[in-house]
This record gives C-alpha cells, structure tokens and sequence, in this order.
C-alpha cells in the first residue's frame, strides 16, 4: 500500500495504518538510536519515546518532508536529549578549533594500503569503537548520519535542523578526528 | 592553460570532495591535485580509509523480539501487531 495512504490512515487513528508504520521503521530508528548512544537501553527508551511522538503528533505531519526524514529527526532529537541529560562530560577529544578552511595536513604514515588497516584487526576496531565512543555528540551524529546512514547533506541539514554547510564542516571534523586517532596507531607502529 | 592551485585551494577541493559536492570540472582539479601532492593524497586516502573502516565497523542489528514486544505495548497497538495483515509490511533494510 502506498505510504501516503497508511500515513492517512494512520492519522485518522487506525491502529493496524500505526502499526505498519511503527514496523516500516522501528529497526531503523534502534540502529540510529544504537548509533548515536552506544548503548541499548538507552537506544530502545528513545526508540519508544520516538513513536510516542509519531503517533501523538501524526496530524502535524504535513507531507513537506518525507515521512522517513521527518522520523528520524524526532529521533535524532530524542537521542541528542538522552545525550544532553545525561550531562557527560566527554573528553575534547581532537576536538580543537579546526577552521575547516583551513585544513592542518598534518604529517601522517599513508597507512591506506596497510593490510593491517582492517576491522579484522582487534586493535583497529578497538580504536574505532573509542574513537567513536569520545567524538563530541554534534559531531557523532553528523557522523552517523552521513557516512553511516548514508544520507545527502541536505537530509542531514534537514533532520538537525542546521545548515547544509554547518553539515559539512562537522562531517569534516568528524572525519578528521576519528583518521588522526586512526593515524596515531600507525604513526605509533612505525616510531616503535 | 589551466590555473595552478595554491595550498589553500588545494584543501578546499579536498573537503569538497569529501562532502561528494564536486562538479565534473573539480573533479578534475582534484585528480591533478592527487597526482602532485603527496600530502594531499595521502590526507586524501587515509579520511577515505577512515571512512570505509567505520562502515565496515558499524553492524545493524535486528530489533530483538522483547524490544519490539515492549514497543507495541507502549504504544497500546499489541493488538493491532497480532492482526496478519500487518506482518506483511516487512522492515526495510539498514
């Protein structure tokens, strides 16, 4: 059934239209809650406070955006409110003043053809995985969002609300923190 | 006869790049940037491999049953779950 259908019908409070919904996109919204939290309990709280608010504010949906950009959105905000409240204190974690415009192209081992540079590597996934974990919230859900998710930068702007060019410049230093963190391994390797 | 490109410019094509916003023209900026720069290739290769690590990291998971269970429940469509027609609307792949 085309979605505009279910959406209407779901918005005139059939339950079985709501269901459809819920099930067309509950994985999507876990994983990107997963994504963003790195933790399941929390991933499944905003995965229900996510449809909650779908259902409840289904009559303000008003076809602008598609249904799939205007979910995610309640669910990147209900992430980002978990992160927010949770008041931590992540480490700056490479996260100094960067002027994108200005990119440093700091010295650096080309380890791109490293056979070692692969997730089979525990100490290369282990990296990723802290890595991950201390890149600063607004920069992790760019992140996500983009090269994870692989959304466009104008779905991306759209979901958080900034503009495509803030996406760009937070997709850069996303990028950039998490390669000179790779970086430091390899660098490391080759001083040891 | 083309313009050479000064540092600066040469970073700016790069993040573009990055950002998969180039035109077919910067493109070819770009390639000649690769070719001459080792820096800029290899800051290049090493954001591509960054970024093909961390995907080839990520693993969508299934919405385990009670995640689900506990879903329709709070939604107050469990019953609405039960009906056949609704299993029909399969989830789409992450």
């Amino acid at each position: 059934m085309d979605e505009r259908a279910i959406i209407e019908r779901a918005k005139a409070g059939d339950p079985q239209a709501q269901s459809i919904l819920v099930n067309r996109y509950s994985k999507r919204v876990y994983n990107l809650a997963l994504r963003i939290l790195r933790n399941r309990e929390e991933a499944e709280d905003v995965l229900q406070e996510t449809f909650l608010t779908v259902i409840n504010k289904l009559d303000t949906f008003d076809g602008r955006s598609s249904f799939f950009t205007w979910v995610y959105r309640i669910a990147t905000n209900a992430a980002l409110m978990v992160l927010r409240k949770k008041k931590i204190r992540r480490a700056n974690f490479r996260d100094n003043d960067l002027d994108p415009e200005q990119i440093q192209l700091t010295n650096t081992v080309d380890w791109s053809q490293d056979p070692t540079a692969s997730i089979e590597n525990k100490e290369i996934k282990q990296r990723i995985d802290e890595a991950l974990n201390t890149l600063k919230e607004k920069y992790r859900t760019v992140f996500v969002l983009r090269d994870i998710e692989g959304l466009s930068t104008r779905e991306t702007a759209e979901i958080l609300d900034i503009t495509e060019e803030n996406v760009k410049i937070r997709l850069l230093r996303a990028r950039q923190a998490l390669r000179n963190y790779l970086s430091e391994y390899f660098d490391e390797r080759v001083a040891g | 006869m083309k313009k050479k490109l000064n540092a600066e410019e040469h970073l700016k094509l790069l993040q573009e790049h990055l950002c998969d916003d180039l035109d077919n023209a910067a493109c070819e900026e770009l390639l000649d940037v690769l070719r001459t720069s080792k820096e800029c290739r290899v800051y290049f290769d090493t954001i591509k491999k960054t970024v093909v690590l961390c995907r080839e990291n990520d693993c969508p998971e299934d919405l385990p049953e009670d995640i689900n269970q506990r879903l329709f429940e709070r939604l107050g469509l469990a019953d609405a779950k039960k009906k056949p027609n609704t299993s029909q609307d399969s989830q789409k792949e992450v």
